[in-house]
């Protein structure tokens, strides 16, 4: 499990998720969204296609990082989702705060 | 700070006064020994910091010296250095097996001497920093513990029985930790209306634990106050987002039963799908429509529930998703699919024993991954209470002398369901014990028939068949959301009359009125949005009188003093 990003030259955050994406990546998420943050980002694309499972703290952090970015629709992009992964999200119905490529 | 000290043994007085005055020289403290017993007085008298002995020693030899020393410096990590003119192998393997943890051979170089000390020391202090954070840790064990206790003991309270609210309703749970992430109450509104809900917390334990709280809160409150399920997501929704961070939310799904068991609504925001069982055939009813409960209070937040026309005798099965992810020994998945298959394809007697079982057996004891709940609501008329009076209320009520008038436009009851926020009114200005229920029955049916057939319109024979009661609803929302000068008036005046006290509800609407000369079998028709319409008011009241037009009715209500 783990969570690597990077800042590309367009100024969007790049992250990328592996593993299983659930509470014990807690910490390791907020520390990646405050270096986000302080670095005045506010796009972010979130790679999952490695993720294996998901829970409901992933749907949380990824509310969090959605309120950092100011509450606008769709800054968030979520990219390679697994059906099952995007099932979750559908059932939640947050198709609408996230852009989902 | 006090000196560092070291025990020295040495029998032979020359080499232990040498090194004893290179140690001090070092700053170190010395204190000596010439002989093995001694040494092992003093290093209990003293406790000294570090202890440096020869091999051969008068009295009690060095290895048994040193394993005597280890066996009693269990707390505290004490470094020993042997120093020994042996040279051979076996000895000098000795040295560290019987608990030294160090060697240097004569003749020494004082600088080696200071250096190996040097690295005693850092490992000793290594040691005590280990034994701090394990201290540390332990007492932050000790009181979450502790705090783990009491919430458990409100959670209990909070959540009490959960599913002891109803003979309808059966629950089945399997924990995965200590609190259970999920969430089940069941209670009957006064007018015996069935609100049930079922919810899951993001995150496990205490999370849920501390949620339990304003939603049972809420929940039980509301109900009690005969607020519709759409009410109390409302409610629920605002306060969570209102008192908890923004990455805690709640998957929920409500069900409301009509107390003639004529329809139900439901509420499903992130829960998995609701599923309906009628003569033996199980299939999809309501799936996840909404947002979860403490996410939004904008307008992306949408709190109307799905309304479902019954026979009655049908039955609903809710589920957390916890039994979605029960994975079987190859450690694949129940899901949506499995879980439908399995509800599809029992056959038994137990039906809902049978469901659980199938459920739980999967994991065949290796624990869950997550929550398992399973609700079944048994939708049978037969089974609902026909009182639900409780004996709360301790004291008996004076009947008093008072009079209460209202008006309230169309953006009034947009938001809020009038029947609870009129019967509120009426209950905090007078106790009728024994009578409350009734009383909001008369008021929910009066106020209700106002609303949809007096100011919006709604033609109530549309609600005969599953299609008409679909429309009808959707026509209710329609309705409700134009923008013309629609009001209801509510006039309530009670009095005392011979030790019975006489409630008179006068309700009038901006409507066009009805025929009231229509024959007591076509006013039946007229089913308010409780459904057992004007009739039922007849039978609870003294009088109901209509005026010419149609469009305000009188109830008067006499109930006996206690």
């Amino acid at each position: 499990m783990s969570i690597s990003f990077i800042e590309d030259s367009d100024g969007i955050f790049s992250m990328k998720i592996q593993g299983d994406f659930d509470y014990t990546l807690h910490e390791d998420f907020r520390e990646v969204m405050s270096s986000a943050e302080s670095s005045g980002l506010s796009r972010f694309t979130v790679n999952m296609s490695d993720v294996d499972e998901m829970d409901s703290s992933a749907l949380g952090m990824l509310l969090l990082l959605r309120d950092s970015c100011g509450v606008d629709d769709r800054k968030i992009e979520i990219a390679g989702c697994r059906p099952e992964i995007y099932a979750l999200f559908m059932t939640a119905n947050f198709d609408k705060y996230f852009n989902f490529i | 700070m006090s000196p560092y000290t070291v025990l020295l043994v040495d029998s032979n007085k020359t080499e232990r006064l040498a090194v004893a005055t290179m140690l001090e020289a070092a700053s170190y403290s010395v204190i000596q020994a010439d002989d093995g017993d001694r040494a092992l007085e003093l290093f209990v008298e003293d406790s000294p910091d570090m202890v440096i002995t020869d091999v051969l020693l008068k009295g009690l030899g060095g290895y048994d010296l040193v394993s005597e020393i280890k066996r009693l410096s269990i707390s505290r990590f004490i470094p020993v250095l042997f120093i020994t003119a042996l040279r051979d192998s076996d000895s000098l393997v000795k040295c560290v097996s019987c608990g030294g943890d160090d060697f240097m051979v004569k003749p020494y170089e004082y600088d080696i001497f200071l250096v190996k000390m040097v690295g005693l020391r850092r490992i000793q202090a290594m040691h005590e920093e280990i034994i701090d954070a394990n201290n540390t840790l332990k007492r932050h064990d000790s009181s979450l513990q502790s705090e783990l206790s009491l919430a458990e003991h409100v959670y209990d309270y909070m959540v009490g029985s959960g599913g002891g609210g109803s003979d309808l309703v059966r629950y089945f749970r399997a924990s995965a930790s200590r609190f259970s992430g999920d969430i089940f109450l069941s209670a009957y509104t006064p007018s015996g209306t069935l609100n049930v809900i079922l919810c899951d917390f993001s995150g496990h334990g205490l999370y849920a634990a501390i949620g339990a709280i304003p939603v049972s809160d809420l929940f039980y409150a509301m109900t009690k106050k005969g607020f519709h399920i759409e009410d109390i997501v409302k409610e629920i929704n605002n306060k969570l987002c209102a008192i908890f961070p923004v990455e805690m939310f709640c998957a929920a799904v409500l069900v409301e039963v009509s107390p003639a068991c004529e329809y139900i609504s439901i509420w499903n925001g992130g829960m998995p799908d609701v599923y309906i069982r009628s003569n033996e055939r199980t299939n999809m009813l309501a799936q996840s429509l909404n947002i979860p409960l403490g996410v939004s209070v904008g307008d992306d937040f949408n709190s109307k529930p799905l309304v479902v026309k019954i026979e009655g005798g049908e039955r609903l099965y809710l589920t957390s998703d916890g039994v979605l992810v029960e994975k079987n020994k190859d450690g694949e998945k129940l899901g949506e699919k499995g879980f439908s298959r399995l509800l599809r394809t029992i056959i038994s007697d137990d039906y809902f024993g049978e469901v659980c079982r199938e459920v739980t057996s999967m994991s065949e004891g290796n624990g869950h991954a997550d929550d398992v709940s399973i609700v079944e609501i048994f939708l049978s008329p037969e089974l609902f209470p026909v009182d639900v009076s409780k004996a709360n209320e301790v004291s008996s009520s004076v009947p008093r002398h008072w009079q209460i008038d209202m008006k309230l436009y169309k953006d009034v009851f947009r938001d809020v369901s009038l029947a609870p926020f009129v019967s509120n009114v009426v209950n905090s200005v007078q106790s009728m014990t024994g009578h409350k229920e009734n009383v909001f029955t008369v008021i929910a049916e009066m106020v209700n028939n106002a609303v949809d057939h007096g100011v919006l319109g709604l033609d109530s024979s549309l609600k005969r068949d599953p299609e008409g009661f679909a429309q009808y609803f959707m026509s209710r929302d329609e309705r409700l959301l134009s923008d013309d000068d629609g009001w209801v008036s509510v006039s309530i005046g009670h009095h005392a009359e011979n030790d019975q006290g006489v409630l008179e509800l006068t309700v009038e609407d901006s409507g066009s009125g009805f025929d009231v000369n229509l024959k007591d079998s076509d006013m039946s028709e007229n089913a308010g949005y409780c459904g057992r319409g004007l009739p039922l008011i007849k039978k609870l009241c003294k009088s109901l009188v209509f005026n010419k037009k149609g469009n305000c009715a009188t109830a008067t209500y006499r109930w006996d003093v206690e």
